[in-house]
């Protein structure tokens, strides 16, 4: 308050601040009053607290499906975090050592595949790929999200491990020749343990696309059992249409771990935009 | 090259795929009740029949309503199609055994001449074409417009007989305070209903035979924009900003008392349980200069197809056959709700009165009317449900709702 | 070193083969599929040449949606982009301390969670008859503002627009604070020194100084806006009517409800001019700039 008074020109900041942080939290503090609430109190008295706080319906929300979908995120966001980051590295490596030994020309050739990549809205592919699944008898499966996901990440992640890779001085890369470590050894041995900050930032930016993405995950999925969260609360919704308690304590179910993982890796996320940022 | 990536793809991948792991037979479902009290019976059904045929496992799936009329084509068209599915009746259905998606049920149907019998026939005919039989009813259905007995009565007011002396009606619940008639016209399929009845009325029925056939609808009748403008009248009666609310939620208030009237279906009256007034309900009344069918019930049968492709053919039948006993028929409507369309499954036992005398309205009816969305090509119908969603709120006029319906027309025709 | 190259593509070949099949194929065969006329569930494919694109022209659902997306884009640079980088400022404002890092936090958590889930939240908000939105202009006498805000052809798409902003607002919050990051502290200090107060700093350091990220997400701004799909179909399905329906909504409804997935293949390629042309304008601006 005394700080207040000696510097009058920061009341507006806070305000402004304090009225975004009212907006940002509003909706997250009805989530989770609501989320205790019978179905009745929701309609006629959303905005006040719980006057019983009803635990069981996050039970009922975990046993009603969410469990399924929570499961079908994991396996399908860990699986496309693999498979990006294993394809992005022996990529980017390629690409390094193509360039530092005078074969630039044909790691251009690839950086322009990277760009052309990012440049192309997963939305356009939509109808050619819903048919590829059919041939590919890929439609239903898991899979169908995991490669399309890593498809379209793989290009970002390659220039992001690219930049990384590129710093590792050449003498180490020379000592390792010399000690006879084959390629893919000196990739483990020596560009691995040196770019792990760069990995866990392109897993964390991965993981928050494969985690929310929608289109694919509505189109490509039929089965209930195999439902994201993003798509499965759609089908939740419509089968709790009268049990609104539920819906919500689901919703704050499949809220959480994302933004747990965001708050504990924060210092990722931050890096991975900043660099991440030169998509567009 | 699109084969060669095709195969090269293929190759790369059959690595990655595994193989499914199946029971002796797998069934696969796909239906739309994800909701209580519809998915519990299913699944109670399900069980027996699984219990009574070792080494057979149906494995369901289920999506609501408008979700399933996207998901289903998504379905249809893929590597991994349902044996059993479920279907509306009318142009919906024809849509998917033109295109060689359903099997034909002709001769299982000759080979069992006890179960055909025990169908009723009239709610076979909308899942027949050229004289084939596609799909199989489980639910008979029909609209009527439900109201509050104790509202009605406060009032001194009874069922009307035309549509003046239901505006007529509507001003008397108005004046008195009352929401005269809830809408919730979010889903566009709850917009067609109301529009499908009020053609039915108005127009005769050879012109609506003619243009609800894709090969020769052109919806150029005048009765069309009569038809509009009688529903935009009614409209005046309904609360505020219907397009903001689910039919879910009409219904809800309805049961809540917070509207005299609603548009529900037989099959809604489970929910009404939940009503702690009376309730009653009576058919569309007739309109006046109306050239149509003054009493005809808009509602078709809704049933279930089996896929053209289906490996487990025996075993689809076998369910079918299950699901439209008159056992699970008569479980069906106590359970549920749904009037069953097996003979003899309606009873005083397992219907309550209210179902009876909705079942005999739907036996008195004659020929079903089908659901608009369902009877028109899904452009003609996607044309109309949001033209009338933008009636609703004074944005088009019907004259320009009919002239989108109309080029939707031409174009379905077109592409023929 | 030929050997290099050889493992160049060795090491690059399952990231060709990913991109080829799942990227750069469906792109090419989309083209194709534009000239056809097909439904989801049928074999059958009828060659129409250039009908698809033609009837383009005169849908005057395309017409909506190009509105739409443009509303989106414009109000989406306007509140992320403009009102992102004033909170990105402000938060790095030293005086702030502990409580820079912690409403920066928070603010970010709106991205990383799922539209379905908000959207849900919203839904609640918006309902006509129980909405929080309603009840609270009826609280402060403003009944006549009250209305079905998805359930309005007026309103919809503006009621769809503003839980964008919510959700995303952050993202590009944390673009500019990462860019403020790398400003040198002593252009800051100089400044100090000229006397400057906060107000001229922010437009004569911070605002060239992140010239760079503006590019950036403005560009990321407006190409998320014209492929934006998932807040209109779960809020509204592009309704009442078309009046919310966008790019992306229009080419699911015709591709998986209408069976023109021909038409629909067409949409996309539209869909795809439309984003490589701000792609490639970002690029010219970098190149000139450089």
């Amino acid at each position: 308050m005394q700080t207040l008074i000696r510097h009058p020109a920061r009341l507006p900041v806070i305000l402004l601040l304090a009225l975004h942080a009212v907006i940002v939290i509003y909706p997250l503090f009805w989530m989770i009053t609501n989320s205790f609430k019978p179905t009745e109190e929701i309609y006629a008295a959303s905005w006040s607290l719980p006057t019983v706080w009803m635990v069981e319906n996050y039970a009922k929300a975990w046993r009603g499906g969410i469990s399924a979908y929570f499961l079908n995120s994991v396996i399908v966001t860990g699986g496309t975090i693999l498979l990006t980051l294993a394809i992005s590295v022996l990529a980017a490596f390629g690409m390094v050592r193509a360039e530092t030994a005078g074969a630039g020309r044909a790691a251009g050739l690839v950086l322009m595949a990277c760009i052309g990549g990012m440049l192309v809205a997963p939305q356009v592919a939509l109808v050619p790929l819903y048919k590829m699944m059919q041939v590919l008898r890929l439609q239903d499966t898991h899979w169908a999200l995991i490669l399309t996901y890593t498809a379209y990440r793989v290009p970002i992640t390659i220039l992001l491990v690219r930049a990384v890779f590129l710093a590792v001085p050449r003498d180490l890369d020379d000592c390792a020749h010399i000690d006879g470590c084959s390629s893919l050894q000196t990739l483990w041995h020596v560009y691995l343990p040196m770019s792990r900050s760069i990995l866990l930032t392109a897993s964390v930016l991965t993981a928050y696309h494969a985690w929310n993405e929608f289109l694919f995950a509505i189109i490509f999925i039929d089965s209930d059992r195999l439902k994201t969260i993003p798509s499965g609360l759609m089908n939740f919704r419509d089968a709790l249409m009268t049990d609104w308690g539920v819906l919500v304590a689901g919703l704050v179910i499949s809220a959480a771990p994302i933004i747990v993982l965001f708050i504990v890796a924060q210092r990722y996320f931050l890096s991975g935009f900043a660099a991440g940022a030169v998509k567009g | 090259m699109k084969k060669l990536i095709r195969s090269v793809s293929a190759l790369a991948l059959a690595a990655l795929v595994a193989a499914p792991a199946f029971a002796d037979t797998e069934l696969k479902v796909f239906h739309r009740w994800p909701n209580a009290p519809f998915k519990t019976y299913i699944d109670s059904v399900i069980a027996d029949f699984e219990a009574a045929n070792p080494g057979v496992k149906v494995v369901t799936d289920q999506v609501l309503n408008d979700a399933y009329k996207d998901k289903i084509r998504v379905v249809l068209g893929s590597s991994n199609q349902p044996d059993v599915f479920f279907s509306w009746s009318g142009e919906w259905a024809h849509n998917i055994s033109r295109n060689g998606r359903s099997m034909d049920l002709t001769p299982v149907l000759e080979s069992n001449p006890a179960w055909r019998d025990s169908i009723i026939p009239a709610q076979i005919e909308p899942f027949t074409r050229d004289g084939k039989v596609y799909g199989l009813p489980w639910q008979m259905d029909g609209k009527a417009i439900f109201y509050n007995k104790p509202v009605f009565e406060s009032l001194g007011l009874s069922e009307p007989t035309s549509f003046g002396e239901l505006m007529a009606l509507c001003a008397k619940l108005k004046e008195a305070g009352h929401t005269p008639l809830l809408f919730g016209a979010k889903s566009a399929w709850a917009v067609s209903h109301y529009i499908g009845t009020f053609n039915e009325r108005i127009l005769p029925p050879e012109v609506l035979a003619k243009d609800y056939d894709r090969k020769t609808g052109e919806f150029t009748h005048p009765g069309y924009v009569t038809a509009l403008e009688k529903f935009a009248e009614l409209a005046t009666c309904m609360n505020p900003a219907p397009n903001g609310i689910d039919h879910e939620a009409e219904r809800n208030a309805f049961i809540a008392g917070r509207g005299a009237m609603s548009y529900l279906q037989y099959a809604e009256m489970g929910f009404l349980k939940k009503a702690e007034f009376p309730y009653g309900f009576f058919i569309f009344p007739q309109i006046e200069g109306g050239e149509g069918n003054p009493t005809s019930l808009q509602g078709a049968p809704q049933g279930w197809m089996i896929s053209a492709d289906t490996p487990n053919k025996d075993v689809a039948v076998k369910f079918l056959q299950h699901l439209l006993s008159p056992e699970m028929g008569a479980r069906l409507t106590s359970e549920t709700g749904i009037i069953s369309p097996i003979k003899g499954a309606i009873t005083p036992a397992s219907a309550t009165p209210a179902q009876l005398v909705a079942f005999e309205q739907i036996m008195n009816a004659g020929d079903p009317y089908l659901w608009l969305d369902t009877a028109l090509d899904a452009q003609v119908a996607d044309a109309y449900m949001k033209g009338v969603q933008l009636l609703l709120e004074g944005q088009k006029t019907p004259a320009e709702v009919m002239a989108d319906v109309q080029a939707a027309a031409k174009r379905v025709r077109e592409s023929l | 070193m030929p050997a290099r190259a050889l493992d160049l593509w060795l090491y690059a070949a399952p990231f060709l083969i990913v991109v080829g099949v799942f990227v750069f194929y469906p792109l090419a065969a989309n083209v194709w599929f534009s000239f056809y006329s097909f439904s989801a569930f049928s074999q059958e494919m009828k060659l129409v040449g250039l009908e698809n694109y033609r009837r383009l022209g005169t849908d005057p659902v395309m017409l909506t949606a190009f509105i739409n997306v443009g509303l989106y884009a414009a109000i989406s640079v306007l509140v992320q982009v403009g009102f992102g980088l004033v909170l990105a400022a402000v938060l790095s404002q030293a005086f702030l301390g502990r409580w820079g890092g912690v409403l920066r936090t928070l603010f970010f958590v709106p991205v990383v969670m799922s539209i379905t889930v908000i959207a849900f939240v919203f839904t609640f908000f918006y309902d006509p008859m129980t909405g929080l939105l309603n009840m609270m202009l009826e609280e402060v006498g403003m009944r006549s503002w009250t209305r079905a805000w998805l359930g309005q052809s007026s309103t919809a798409i503006y009621a769809v627009i503003a839980v964008s902003q919510w959700q995303s607002v952050g993202y590009v919050m944390m673009l500019f604070i990462v860019a403020i990051q790398g400003i040198p502290r002593d252009l800051y200090e100089a400044a100090d020194l000229d006397g400057a107060g906060p107000v001229a700093q922010f437009f004569h350091i911070t605002v060239p100084q992140v010239r760079d990220m503006l590019v950036v997400a403005t560009v990321v701004t407006v190409t998320g806006s014209l492929t934006v799909f998932s807040e209109p179909y779960i809020l509204t399905g592009g309704g009442p009517g078309h009046s919310s329906t966008t790019l992306a909504t229009h080419m699911y409804r015709s591709a998986f409800f209408r069976d023109e997935m021909g038409y629909a293949a067409a949409i996309a390629s539209v869909i795809f001019v439309a984003t490589m042309a701000v792609s490639l304008l970002q690029l010219r601006i970098f190149g000139k700039a450089r």
